[in-house]
């Protein structure tokens, strides 16, 4: 009797994937997961998690023929800037506004605080 | 008689607009499809009104999915968040005075995302409890300052874990209830529930094969 329960389960689960329309526009992967663990558990851990979650993002678009999502490198560029890895944040959001021009102005708000950080490295 | 004409009247319009047709989006929303309307979107630290301190963190998280799945470019919500503490104005409270155009001079965001969060809690009964999201959302245009869209959403989800009846339905019932029951120190799945809701009201953005296309599209 507990086996033939399934079956239906397993029917239904089929079916209900039927119903759903076309695949959405970008891979988010576990994103949105990592993002809230920061929140509530914020950390090197959680950071690391996102962070990994976000070049999965990527690496996934890539292998796949989809577009980054939108900001994810912008934001993959904003926490190496905030470790202090600017050669990297600038690749970053370099792919950022190739892939979509319109966030021009913002990154270069974010390209701004680059600059800034690193003419009060000089010594 | 004047009064009884007016009433008369009133009655009458009243039971009109109960047939009114269902409204679509270009008739609720025509700005979104004039030229000038946003590409760009960045969403302000929500406005909380409840006493749940982390729901602005916590709501943020649930927003980059569906709005950029919607075809917007949304500006990465933690970015935007540090950037506002950074600059002092991330407390709504100061927020609320800076005027739309600024955030297109200084990011070039076509539009502010501005969310209300209005109820964020759970509510106990004699034999179980709610779990409630409720939200007001608004998109502003930063070259006009007019709302361009809104839409206000409310999710109500029952934990008691009362019998949902026996077999496959019962079985999926209860083990919907026993996912929302550990996730109830937090209201995330169900604030991306209110968001879905939302969402499906707004026009399409400019990256959706959709775009231009949804203007009849009827609103529930």
């Amino acid at each position: 009797m507990n086996k033939l329960v399934y079956l239906p389960l397993g029917v239904t689960i089929l079916l209900s994937g039927c119903a759903m329309g076309p695949p959405p526009l970008y891979y988010w992967g576990n994103v949105p997961s990592t993002y809230h663990r920061m929140v509530l558990e914020p950390g090197d851990k959680s950071l690391l998690e996102h962070e990994q979650a976000l070049k999965d993002s990527i690496r996934y678009s890539e292998e796949h023929g989809k577009l980054v999502p939108p900001g994810v490198h912008c934001e993959l560029g904003y926490m190496q800037f905030k470790k202090g890895v600017m050669a990297e944040a600038l690749n970053h959001y370099d792919a950022e506004v190739r892939l979509y021009p319109e966030s021009k102005v913002f990154v270069d708000r974010l390209k701004d605080k680059v600059k800034e950080a690193q003419s009060h490295a000089k010594p | 008689m004047r009064r009884f004409y007016t009433l008369c009247l009133l009655f009458l319009v009243t039971m009109l607009s109960a047939c009114a047709p269902p409204i679509n989006k270009i008739t609720a929303f025509p700005h979104m499809y004039e030229d000038g309307r946003p590409i760009t979107v960045m969403m302000l630290p929500p406005i909380n009104h409840t006493t749940a301190a982390d729901a602005k963190e916590l709501y943020a998280t649930t927003v980059p999915v569906p709005v950029t799945n919607h075809g917007f470019y949304l500006y990465p919500t933690s970015v935007v968040f540090d950037l506002m503490k950074q600059d002092g104005i991330f407390d709504t409270e100061i927020l609320k005075d800076v005027p739309p155009r600024v955030f297109r001079d200084k990011f070039g965001a076509d539009a502010i995302l501005v969310v209300e969060i209005e109820q964020w809690d759970t509510s106990y009964f004699i034999l179980g409890g709610n779990v409630t999201v409720a939200l007001n959302m608004s998109m502003r245009s930063t070259g006009t300052g007019e709302e361009v869209w809104s839409r206000k959403v409310k999710v109500v989800v029952d934990t008691s874990g009362g019998d949902g009846g026996g077999g496959i339905a019962g079985l999926v019932v209860k083990l919907a209830v026993a996912a929302v029951q550990t996730a109830t120190t937090d209201y995330v799945p169900i604030a991306r529930m209110a968001n879905d809701k939302a969402i499906a009201a707004m026009p399409y953005g400019k990256r959706h094969p959709m775009f231009d296309k949804d203007r009849l599209e009827e609103l529930m």
